[in-house]
């Protein structure tokens, strides 16, 4: 029992890795587009390719949309939307 | 209740360690979000994911415990700081909570979360240091 017991940070790391590969899914490339919420234009803006810190900037501001993605058919990718202010860079 | 503190912080580390380098585009587009130069964003992308996971290692490794929660206090610390100034507004913007892994928590809440964690690590080197300091019987 002790022994369990001294092993309990290697059961904590075996664990948490295990949660870290089953809960996070990589970015990969898809066939879907990227929209972007321009405060300064009347229509979201196309932005498939560009990516956040590189060619645009998220500000904080609650129940703003900044980006989301579209499959296809146009309609949304669910839990897609990022929350912000778009600001292209 | 050092183990409980230590299995704490391993399970911290490696989640948010591992979950970065899985989805690393992202966090890498999160990190370049923020408000300091891309240049040294680039670097803390790598850098950040890799000693996390290192630091989980060293806490596990009785004879490097010492080294894993002083860099741990370290890390925390850094990340306590630059969260705390973002939630009080001290840069020009405040980016959006997107950075990845704890992302439906706000900045005020990740401060919290990280000053918890800080304290934690705190705790855990008291122990340790009272328990190499006690004489032996």
């Amino acid at each position: 029992m002790n022994n369990l017991v001294k092993r309990l940070p290697l059961f904590a790391f075996i664990v948490a890795a295990v949660f870290a590969f089953a809960f996070t899914q990589p970015t990969l490339e898809s066939q879907n587009s990227k929209w972007a919420n321009d405060p300064n234009e009347l229509e979201p803006v196309n932005i498939t390719g560009l990516q956040l810190g590189t060619h645009y900037l998220c500000d904080e501001e609650p129940e703003v949309v900044c980006t989301y993605e579209e499959f296809p058919n146009g309609m949304r990718v669910p839990d897609s939307e990022i929350e912000g202010i778009y600001t292209p860079l | 209740m050092l183990l409980t503190i230590i299995s704490v912080l391993v399970l911290v580390w490696v989640y948010t360690g591992i979950g970065k380098l899985t989805d690393f585009n992202s966090f890498r587009g999160a990190i370049l979000n923020q408000p300091f130069p891309n240049d040294i964003g680039e670097y803390v992308s790598i850098l950040i994911p890799i000693i996390e996971v290192v630091l989980a290692i060293l806490l596990i490794n009785t004879r490097t415990r010492v080294i894993g929660l002083v860099g741990s206090i370290a890390l925390l610390s850094a990340f306590s700081t630059y969260v705390g100034l973002v939630w009080v507004g001290s840069f020009e913007r405040v980016p959006c909570g997107c950075a990845g892994i704890i992302e439906q928590l706000g900045w005020k809440a990740h401060f919290i979360l990280n000053l918890s964690l800080l304290i934690l690590a705190m705790i855990g080197i008291l122990m340790m240091t009272r328990t190499a300091m006690s004489p032996k019987q």
